[in-house]
């Protein structure tokens, strides 16, 4: 559930946001009670279902006197009342609202201007914090204050927006929600003629095709751009269009106005299958879901065709309007692909899966599959999580579909409640090769129970390292720490859901025996002692930091 | 006139007529009446902000509103 708290009325938005988010929103009672709410340690905030607390702060009235150069004195109090809240309450995640704050009428042509030095000094704070951020400022900017708000509500009800005002905030928190819960897609695919450049490749040539730095052809690479800011955020972006390798593949090495490369993509179709077959291969090869996807085409027919073949695939309409075509790409990344934040992962993803095509060569040089797995010479490092890579651990949950033996989402606030957690170990894994670095691919979480026994009651492993044997190793890492901390029985969960299919016999497979069937699943249990596993991926064991006596402590 | 009473229909959530009121509507409550006025403007029909908490019927919205420029 998500509260809503504001320094002014918001009843009427909370209404609007129930609606566009389908789901009841949490308003405190009274008038401006919101930093009351923060500070009572018995406010309804706490309970244990709200999950998000989004804060939307109308900024003049933070300055009921009038705005002067102690601007950073009326807005140092509510960031400390936050930032306490937010220590307190890590089980909790914070989204706060920038400030849009109008000049003053009186302000001289020749001057500074508090209201705008005011807002950049909020917005930097936020920054400070690490607190994810709802635009006000931004999209009162866009669609104008005249239109934006609504003096007729301000003076009758305290309420300052309009009913568009409302209805693009209540909009705009169902971005920031589907982002704190993990909901981005992963893949963009683009056509290509009349999608990244104007005309066909095909028929009118290198020097035919409509794309330039400025004039008509830029709203062709101003579209480019977002693609590639997205692809840098680690969006992996695709290409399905008709036409033939040769053709399709010029633009990119030789067009001087060309943005995007070829090596900004990570599957290239270029053939004249239908469009469907393509993007479900895509999909495949990628080993993400379908849901996962963006498609985006100027054919109408190319869209539906999709749209009718792949439901779960979202293609959104193109504009008619071609100068629209840059904004519209700017929706499409709002709307599918924003993240809480970016990860070091996410930004080499691109990078991560091209290397992967070099291993395909490899694995083609290499008959037998142990020789090639010996051949790539990888390294896990296995490690206890640490307190800053929370945000990793927390994307991991909510991303990882396949090879996911629980597939129980973590938003960050409780990854960090876990860490709390005397009788919870978690492990982060880490893979390179001599391709490349795979960044931190897997999570292990277990619960000790004073019978020396221990659950495994996440592991997860991101699906571009299926099948090498990584798996045996973050499970063997795992058990060798459990079995230095007294472990004698290791239980291993098995969920079903959506896309887990794949590991429904992972502890089988493992040697561990059945247990019990649990009404998700099931429950296996292994006993000591525990070999090691054999694997070709090199793995150390760390401890977990505790001493001895403090182990004792939790296993008796 | 049918557009106004479209609108409150919108945003009570089930459809009113010229003689539905405060008393009659079910769900129509103060905040309501502050939406019903917010959306009105969006549509261009204003009401004086002196009037807005003289509403108590769909017929004092329709006397009290006035076409916006």
């Amino acid at each position: 559930m998500i509260a809503l708290l504001s320094n002014v009325t918001v009843g009427s938005l909370a209404l609007q946001t129930e609606k566009s988010l389908g789901e009841k929103v949490l308003v405190l009672p009274g008038f401006d009670t919101w930093k009351a709410g923060l500070l009572n340690p018995k406010s309804p905030l706490w309970r244990n279902d709200v999950e998000i607390i989004c804060l939307v702060l109308h900024g003049p009235a933070l300055f009921p006197e009038g705005m002067d150069a102690r601007f950073a004195d009326v807005l140092s109090e509510p960031l400390r009342i936050l930032s306490q809240a937010r220590a307190e309450r890590g089980n909790k995640t914070f989204v706060v609202s920038t400030l849009d704050l109008p000049s003053s009428p009186a302000l001289p042509l020749a001057g500074r201007d508090f209201a705008v030095q005011a807002g950049a000094w909020w917005r930097a704070e936020l920054e400070k914090m690490d607190l994810p951020v709802l635009d006000l400022r931004e999209l009162a900017a866009e669609a104008g204050r005249k239109h934006f708000y609504s003096a007729k509500m301000w003076y009758y009800g305290a309420l300052p927006f309009s009913r568009l005002g409302e209805n693009l905030l209540a909009r705009e928190i169902l971005r920031v929600v589907g982002a704190v819960r993990g909901g981005r897609r992963k893949c963009l695919v683009l056509d290509l003629d009349n999608t990244l450049w104007g005309g066909a490749i095909g028929e009118e040539g290198l020097q035919g095709i409509e794309l330039s730095s400025s004039g008509t052809g830029s709203r062709y690479r101003d579209a480019q751009r977002v693609a590639k800011e997205l692809a840098e955020q680690g969006v992996l972006l695709a290409i399905s269009s008709k036409n033939n390798m040769k053709d399709a593949l010029a633009p990119f090495r030789e067009h001087p106005h060309m943005l995007l490369k070829e090596e900004d993509f990570v599957k290239i179709k270029t053939n004249w299958e239908p469009k469907p077959a393509n993007i479900a291969a895509i999909a495949r090869e990628l080993n993400i879901g379908l849901d996962s996807l963006v498609f985006i085409d100027d054919n109408p027919v190319e869209r539906e065709a999709v749209r009718l073949a792949l439901p779960e695939v979202a293609v959104p309409d193109f504009p008619s309007d071609t100068s629209r075509l840059p904004a519209f790409m700017a929706e499409v990344a709002r709307t599918c692909f924003t993240a809480l934040r970016v990860e070091d992962e996410d930004r080499g993803k691109t990078e991560m899966y091209r290397a992967e095509s070099k291993r395909e060569e490899e694995r083609n040089v290499h008959l037998s599959l142990s020789g090639y797995l010996a051949s790539l010479g990888m390294v896990l490092d296995l490690h206890p999580l640490r307190r800053d890579e929370i945000a990793r651990a927390a994307q991991l949950t909510q991303k990882t579909n396949q090879f996911n033996l629980t597939v129980r989402r973590y938003t960050e606030a409780e990854i960090a409640a876990m860490l709390q957690d005397a009788s919870v170990r978690i492990w982060m894994a880490a893979l390179r090769d001599r391709f490349g670095d795979y960044g931190r691919i897997g999570l292990a979480a277990a619960r000790l129970s004073p019978t020396r026994s221990a659950v495994i009651g996440t592991f997860l492993m991101s699906c571009r390292v299926m099948g090498r044997g990584v798996d045996d190793a973050i499970l063997s890492g795992v058990e060798q720490a459990l079995a230095g901390e007294g472990v004698t029985a290791i239980f291993g969960e098995y969920r079903a859901a959506a896309r887990n299919d794949p590991v429904r016999g992972f502890w089988e497979e493992k040697g561990y025996a059945q247990a019990e069937v649990t009404p998700e699943g099931s429950l296996w249990v292994l006993r000591a002692p525990f070999e090691k596993r054999n694997t070709a991926v090199q793995y150390a064991v760390q401890s977990s930091g505790l001493s001895e006596e403090e182990i004792r402590g939790h296993i008796k | 006139m049918t557009q106004i009473i479209d609108i409150v229909s919108e945003v009570l959530g089930s459809p009113v007529s010229e003689d539905s009121s405060v008393e009659s509507a079910a769900g129509w409550d103060s905040l309501k009446t502050l939406q019903i006025v917010m959306a009105l403007d969006e549509a261009g029909y204003e009401i004086p902000l002196e009037k807005i908490a003289e509403i108590r019927s769909v017929r004092d919205i329709l006397s009290f509103v006035t076409k916006g420029a």
